[in-house]
């Protein structure tokens, strides 16, 4: 028995985080999940699988348009084509596709509804396989659906279990909170997590892990990215690590040494970029310099145009992002002791206040969401730091 | 630190002088022009460099001679003396010694820059350092900006960063309106998202549905095949309706036959129209009759009389004239006997008569003769008229023969009856016969005729039996018409209801009918002619190509499938299309580049905001951590300087007051000048003191109190020795001092 597992998906989604990207960038940017689904299937076929696990996330519902529908469905075909099923089960950001009765899905595609069910296969050898999954029908799951699962019947010689959700008591969560213990106590041969994106082992005999998605979409999802091809070895279910996504997410660090000239900034981080081996490479590059006007070009933007400007589109990489790698925590706020800034610290970064200083007039959905947590909160705090630090630098630098 | 010594090789108009300081308080004096500022300047330069750029506002103090720039200074420091040297403006060069063990500092900068600790340049010239123009300029001040520059005292340098809050506030501002119509760049940013999620939406919900679309090809591939198929058969057929060809005439002509046929009333009951027929056919043979003028019962009746009158009239006559003829004979024969012409007879008058009437006589005998002769042929011949007409001619003949004879014998027979003997009595007897018999066949004529005349009608001349016989014939007839009649009612009776019994209106309407079946018969053997000759072809397959070559309805589905096939064409190219469409991922990729843009923007406007709020919040509770202990001790000092006139400074509120002795709260504004300059210096040697408890610098006046009176004066320097105690002092004035000090006289020096 051979099978994929393959979750979060997510055909369409936008990589994230980018801005003012060139032409040729925004180019391969739009294709890249596209890609990674295409090398999916084509692998798929390739090792004669028995079947595909996708458990939860292929898409957006709410922003499936007919390009996704139409790859989903000849992939799918090309799989059926090939004698392979595609068992396939909805989550949070698919539950709609659940509730469409039109939509033609090939004879291979088995599909599950909100409540748990198990269906039945028999391998390309014989073996018979039960498969146990839901979907979700809303946006959030409150139970812990593995209650619902049941143990591994004798029939089956695996038994494997497809579950979108995340660790959790259930009642606080709201994606099928689940426990590990739980898990275990169906005897299932392998547990096919989806809803992370990162790749994540919760336990490795049987397996219980996250494949994590196809493709990085930000740079919190930096490093291979691809699925689990899964295969008995010696009785265990052992999924083997398989990379597709055509563009990784990447951070390096570069020290530019000190009085490169200004015109020569460019040209040497050109000829310093690493990048990957295969694949292409959006870089968040961290400097480490102290040279002020490398600074200076940093926070006006200056040296970002620059790179930008100077990519070519034979570059296996693109910068996306330059920042200084962290000044050191306690930032130095000049002029006045240290207190005397850190006094007011909790009454400035408030979310009520960023609300006051400008968030309020922001109606969008994913804006506000982004900024109204205390990650951002936090982060912003370390960016006016950084700022005053620089400004307080501009002070004095004008004395002189 | 205090500073022992400064050394000036070249600075200004200062070159290659020395000048000792005291430790506390030092007076250097001079007129205007000689000099202090630049010593001043040159003080704070040697502390924190000399000025770097060249600038409009910025006096580099560049010697006037090509003589080397710079020079030093020897201070005390924690119990330690150094030299400080820096020479050259622009690259200057730092160095210092510590003069105890005359080792020179590996890192003079850094020494210094410890020394310092957070009084740089600003900060020393803020704190550290006054001149008049910052007293006067404390009067045109308008009261936020006294506070304004209240707070500079208190935190020096906090300038620079309420302009720094200020310009953050102000690009965020620019980049931010407050507004819902503002337009500027953050707005515009956000705007732009909208509009981009809205115009991916449209596009979006622009698109077909692709299950339909879907749906749509399946429905056509079916119909596709469904038509394929049909052609299919549509060609095993075509040789099969080739061969049907010649039919297609029979099965029109069959249908146009059957369509009639339709069209046709019900068939008549032939059992029914047979007997008609028979009926009709009986009416038909009696009718002639009925145009045959039959004779009444009564003519009958009548004529029957009249026939059997004219049969014994007849028989009569023929008696006569058998009579006639047997007298004649016998006359004849008497007379042949005799041989007599004529009848003797009396030679009278009558003889005359006599003697023409024997020629007469012997003419109308022979016509007699003739005629008689004729009319027995005639009666044998049965040619009663002619043989009655003859007849008549003959008697009449006869009877004038005789009756000529007659008259002459009669004359003389009447004068003699029949005595004779036998032949001539015989003769006349005969004779008399004869003419009684005329006579009465005379008589008989007419009445014959009469009677003849009334059977006319049944027809002329003919003999009674004939007439009789005819007269039977006509009752028979009378009989069998009177039959016929009843039978023909009847007939016409059953007729009538055989009308009826066939739901026929009259005969016309029957014929019309007979002709219909007729119609029908016709049509329908050639119905089952043509069916025959159909044999077992299919009616509706042949229909179908009723009207069309095979040829044609093959076009027609070719046609058909290659529309089909073409819609399919377009449906599959849609799809094409629509999968290769990156329209929308490209819109969605766009849209998330703009809501990173927005991001990043809005980060950027937020840590301004923030930062400018933080920056002034700083400041102000950094003032007023300050304040309290600067006004304690500003208090103190200005109760001093105003000789206890004042004693209390009030911060509270938006404007700084001030407490005079009897408790009258006065603003700022409304002290005289001289008494705010003092509240000034008060305030500012306050700072001081507060922040050189930290870091002991210089205090370097530059003739700050040039327009205060004696008695202020004196309370000034007063005070400034009392701090000179624990504050090296150097207080530049162009009046020479009148107070312990120690004196530098510029005008000496020069």
């Amino acid at each position: 028995m051979k099978f994929i597992h393959a979750g979060d998906i997510h055909l369409g989604n936008p990589f994230l985080g980018l801005r003012n990207l060139p032409n040729w960038v925004q180019n391969i940017v739009q294709d890249a999940g596209n890609t990674a689904f295409r090398r999916l299937i084509a692998d798929a076929i390739a090792e004669q699988v028995d079947f595909v696990l996708l458990p939860g996330d292929l898409f957006n519902s709410n922003e499936v348009d007919a390009q996704i529908e139409l790859t989903v469905l000849k992939a799918f075909d090309e799989l059926r084509a090939a004698s392979i099923t595609v068992f396939l089960s909805f989550g949070n950001h698919d539950y709609l596709a659940s509730k469409r009765v039109d939509f033609p899905w090939p004879s291979n595609v088995h599909l599950f509804d909100e409540s748990v069910t198990t269906m039945q296969l028999t391998t390309k050898a014989g073996e018979s396989v039960a498969i146990s999954g839901f979907s979700y029908g809303q946006q959030h799951i409150e139970t812990a659906m593995i209650d619902q699962f049941p143990v591994k019947q004798t029939g089956s010689k695996y038994h494997l279990g497809m579950y979108h959700g995340e660790l959790g008591r259930a009642g606080s969560g709201n994606y099928a909170p689940f426990a590990l213990t739980a898990m275990n106590e169906k005897h299932y041969d392998y547990w096919a997590l989806g809803h992370i994106h990162l790749r994540q082992t919760l336990q490795t005999e049987p397996f219980i892990g996250y494949s994590g998605n196809l493709q990085g979409l930000n740079k919190n999802e930096s490093g291979d990215k691809g699925y689990y091809l899964v295969t008995d070895q010696n009785g265990q279910l052992i999924p083997t690590f398989v990379a597709v996504a055509p563009i990784i997410w990447a951070e390096e660090e570069l020290e530019i040494p000190m009085n490169l000239a200004t015109n020569e900034l460019v040209a040497y981080i050109r000829k310093s970029i690493q990048g990957d081996s295969e694949n292409f490479s959006l870089i968040n590059l961290r400097i480490i310099s102290d040279d002020a006007r490398v600074l200076s070009l940093i926070a006006n933007g200056q040296l970002q145009a620059q790179l930008a400007q100077s990519s070519q589109t034979r570059d296996p990489w693109y910068i996306w992002q330059i920042s200084l790698k962290e000044l050191q925590k306690t930032v130095q706020l000049p002029h006045l002791p240290v207190d005397a800034w850190d006094n007011n610290v909790t009454e400035i970064f408030t979310l009520d206040n960023m609300q006051a200083a400008g968030l309020k007039q922001v109606h969008d959905p994913e804006l506000l969401d982004e900024f109204l947590n205390d990650e951002k909160l936090t982060e912003i705090m370390d960016m006016v730091k950084v700022k005053l630090q620089l400004l307080g630098k501009d002070v004095s630098l004008d004395e002189n | 630190m205090k500073i022992e010594t400064a050394s000036v090789r070249g600075f200004g108009q200062w070159h290659d002088r020395e000048f000792d300081f005291a430790t506390g308080l030092n007076a250097i004096y001079g007129p205007n022009g000689s000099g202090k500022t630049t010593l001043h300047q040159f003080i704070v330069a040697m502390l924190y460099g000399f000025p770097q750029k060249r600038g409009n506002r910025v006096n580099t103090y560049q010697a006037a001679e090509q003589d080397v720039y710079g020079g030093k200074i020897i201070f005390e420091h924690q119990g330690v003396r150094y030299e400080l040297s820096r020479f050259g403006r622009t690259k200057s060069e730092l160095k210092i010694t510590n003069l105890v063990n005359q080792q020179e500092l590996a890192d003079p900068e850094n020494f210094l820059a410890e020394l310092l600790g957070p009084i740089d340049r600003e900060t020393f010239e803020a704190v550290f350092s006054f001149n008049q123009t910052d007293l006067l300029a404390i009067f045109s001040l308008k009261p936020d900006e006294f506070a304004k520059r209240l707070r500079q005292l208190a935190m020096p340098g906090s300038d620079k960063w309420v302009q720094i809050a200020n310009d953050l506030e102000q690009t965020a501002a620019n980049e931010f309106g407050a507004t819902k119509t503002a337009k500027r760049p953050m707005n515009q940013l956000l705007k732009q998202v909208d509009d981009a999620k809205q115009a991916m939406q449209k596009l979006i919900t622009g698109q077909p549905l692709t299950a339909s679309l879907l749906q749509e090809r399946t429905d056509l591939q079916s119909r596709l095949e469904q038509l394929q198929s049909t052609a299919a058969t549509v060609r095993a057929d075509e040789h099969v309706t080739l061969a049907n060809q010649h039919l297609l005439p029979v099965l029109q002509r069959l249908e146009i036959v059957e369509e009639r046929l339709t069209k046709l009333p019900v068939m008549l009951d032939q059992q029914l129209v047979n007997e008609y027929d028979a009926v009709t056919a009986k009416i038909a043979v009696q009718t002639p009759n009925e145009n045959d003028e039959l004779p009444s019962a009564a003519a009958i009746g009548q004529a029957s009389d009249v026939i059997a009158q004219l049969a014994i009239n007849d028989r009569e006559q023929k008696l006569l004239v058998q009579r006639q003829l047997d007298l004649q004979a016998e006359r004849q024969h008497i007379m042949t006997q005799h041989g007599w012409q004529t009848v003797p007879v009396a030679t009278t008058e009558q003889g005359a008569s006599t003697v023409t009437t024997p020629v007469l006589s012997k003419v109308m005998w022979a016509l007699a003769g003739l005629a008689l002769v004729v009319a027995v042929v005639g009666l044998l011949g049965q040619q009663t008229l002619l043989a009655g007409i003859f007849m008549l001619v003959g008697l009449i003949s006869v009877g004038v023969g005789f009756q000529s004879r007659n008259q002459a014998q009669t004359a003389s027979s009447e004068q003699q009856p029949m005595t004779d003997n036998s032949d001539e009595g015989r003769l006349k007897q005969l004779d008399q016969s004869i003419t009684e018999n005329n006579a009465r066949l005379q008589e008989l004529m007419p009445k014959m005729s009469e009677l003849r005349e009334q059977l006319a009608w049944i027809g002329r001349d003919l003999s009674p039996e004939s007439y009789q016989q005819k007269l039977a014939n006509f009752q028979a007839e009378v009989t069998t018409r009177n039959q016929q009649r009843t039978q023909l009612a009847q007939l016409r009776g059953q007729q009538a209801t055989l009308l009826a019994q066939l739901v026929v209106k009259d005969s016309t309407d029957l014929t019309i009918r007979r002709q219909a079946d007729e119609q029908r018969r016709n049509l329908h053997h050639e119905q089952q002619t043509l069916t025959e000759q159909l044999g077992g072809a299919d009616r509706n397959v042949l229909r179908e190509t009723l009207g069309k070559t095979p040829q044609t309805s093959d076009v027609e589905l070719n046609t058909a499938m290659n529309q089909v096939q073409q819609e399919i064409a377009t449906i599959d190219v849609r799809l094409e299309r629509l999968a290769n469409d990156g329209q929308i991922q490209q819109a969605k990729q766009k849209l998330a580049d703009l809501q990173a843009e927005a991001s990043f923007e809005l980060q950027n406007i937020l840590v301004e905001r923030l930062a400018a709020q933080w920056i002034n919040a700083t400041l102000s509770t950094t003032i007023g951590d300050r304040l309290p202990d600067m006004l304690r001790l500003s208090q103190q000092y200005f109760a001093f300087l105003t000789n206890n006139r004042y004693q209390q400074i009030d911060s509270h509120g938006k404007q700084l007051q001030v407490i005079d002795q009897n408790g009258q709260a006065i603003k700022v504004i409304e002290l005289s000048k001289g008494t705010a300059e003092q509240l000034y210096v008060a305030m500012r040697l306050a700072f001081s003191q507060i922040v050189s408890a930290n870091v002991n610098l210089p205090l370097l006046i530059d003739d700050a109190f040039v327009d205060f009176d004696a008695e202020r004066y004196e309370r000034m320097i007063d005070l400034l020795a009392g701090l000179s105690e624990d504050q090296q002092i150097i207080y530049f004035t162009i009046k020479a001092p009148k107070f312990d000090a120690k004196v530098i006289d510029l005008n000496t020096a020069r």
